[in-house]
């Protein structure tokens, strides 16, 4: 008799669990983004039909062997290791609630970064891992912190490294026409010409890579995102430890064009990111890396 | 080769940006000052302030604001307190020239989307 309740209990639990993820794997992907992603990789593949998909993530160092070679070299003793291991603690670590940031999120922590930035339908709007992340804090009665770099860029570094080898899935659920709209805004941000120099993230990230631009060679668009967040030796020179995330990021190539940058964790920006990363749908994550 | 066809075309907008700005700036007569420190400079001066940044709120807005108004702004302060009436004022123009041309470039750029594909 136990037994068979147990069992009843047990099934009833199951049936509930696969209702949720056959549920949650119904959320299909919008049929004009999926079109605009097999566009957008498929001119890149064209452009450089030596590389597969996942070279793409080396960016500038995809684009010349020389390059890859000192991206290698320096990625065989990284110099952020110290910070991803700080990241993992923090992410550990128990609030004074006795809760953890893990309970803030379904799922297993190895594949969160996947998902992200993730169609929020109770808000309406885009969350990227980054607010989610303070989110958790402030439900768990912490402070808000700083969403650019430092223990935030070191906590979204471990959820990257523990995520290398999954594929990136950015969902635009079919027949939403809200999430199509902040999908379509962060596409147009990543089209329109901004700033005194009237450049867009297009006209230097798809039109050009490869191509120098004072100094520096420019990473093509796809699998631009695989990596975030990143150690930059030009960070770790200016303020701060070197980590970013990617609107971090953002913010410099908008200030390299004279265009003010948005502010971060908002919806211009994490608009952009949602439109970005889904464009390199189906690539690896490729664990955090180095940046010039 | 294409490195150069990339400044080129880098240049041709910057070009074509500076020839934009000459154009706003005859456009408007934000009654200039001669420099004289006893002439009423210092109203044509918070005058000319308050448009620049009349301007510079609705470029924000449109969220095509360019990155080095604030700091135009800010020095020209500087200048006019340091009795540069003509340097601050000179500022302050390309201030408010920068927003009105953000502004365009954001009409410009309203239905921006992908041309290789
Ligand atoms: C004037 C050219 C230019 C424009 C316009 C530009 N960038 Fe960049 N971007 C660069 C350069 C140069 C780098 C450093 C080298 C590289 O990785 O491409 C860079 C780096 C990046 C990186 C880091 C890639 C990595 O692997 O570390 C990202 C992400 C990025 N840009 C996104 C954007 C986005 C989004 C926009 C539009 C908001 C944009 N960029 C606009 C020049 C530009």
């Amino acid at each position: 008799m136990k037994t068979t309740k147990t069992t009843i209990v047990l099934a009833a639990l199951f049936g509930l669990v696969g209702g949720m993820t056959t549920n949650a794997l119904a959320a299909q992907q919008d049929p004009s983004v999926q079109a605009d992603i097999n566009a957008f990789q498929n001119y890149f593949k064209n452009k450089f039909q030596h590389l597969s998909l996942n070279d793409f993530s080396k960016g500038p160092y995809a684009m010349s062997e020389d390059k890859r070679l000192q991206f290698d070299a320096i990625m065989e003793f990284p110099p952020f290791e110290d910070l991803v291991d700080k990241g993992e603690e923090l992410w550990k670590t128990p609030f004074r609630n006795g809760k953890t940031y893990s309970s803030c999120f379904s799922g297993s922590d190895k594949t969160l970064r996947t998902a992200y930035p993730k169609w929020n339908s109770a808000k309406g709007k885009v969350e990227t891992l980054e607010q989610a992340i303070v989110n958790c804090r402030v439900k768990n009665g912490e402070k808000k912190i700083g969403t650019g770099k430092g223990k935030l860029a070191w906590m979204s570094a471990y959820l990257t490294g523990i995520a290398t080898g999954e594929v990136i899935n950015v969902i635009v659920p079919k027949g939403n026409a809200k999430a199509l709209a902040a999908y379509e805004q962060g596409k147009k941000e990543f089209y329109a010409k901004r700033g005194q120099l009237n450049l867009s993230c297009a006209n230097c990230h798809v039109d050009n890579p490869g191509q120098r631009i004072r100094g520096n060679t420019l990473s093509p668009a796809l699998g631009q995102i695989t990596h975030f967040p990143v150690w930059r030796g030009k960070w770790a020179k200016k303020k701060g430890d070197g980590f970013g995330t990617i609107q971090r990021r953002y913010g410099g190539c908008n200030k390299q064009v004279r265009a003010k940058p948005r502010k971060r964790q908002k919806a211009a920006y994490n608009n952009l990111e949602y439109f970005h990363t889904a464009m390199s749908n189906g690539m690896e994550i490729s664990g955090t890396e180095y940046r010039e | 080769m294409k490195k150069l066809l990339l400044t080129i075309f880098v240049t041709l907008f910057a070009l074509s940006t500076q020839a934009d700005l000459v154009a706003v700036e005859h456009e408007h007569n934000w009654n200039s000052p001669t420099g004289n420190s006893n002439s009423n400079s210092g109203g044509s001066y918070k005058s000319a302030v308050k448009a620049a940044k009349a301007e510079q709120k609705k470029a924000k807005k449109l969220g095509f604001e360019w990155r080095d108004i604030g700091k135009f702004l800010k020095t020209a302060n500087k200048k006019y307190k340091a009795g540069d009436v003509k340097g601050a004022m000179k500022l302050v123009a390309k201030a408010k020239t920068q927003a009105i041309l953000g502004q365009r470039q954001a009409r410009d750029q309203a239905n921006a989307g992908p041309t290789r594909f």
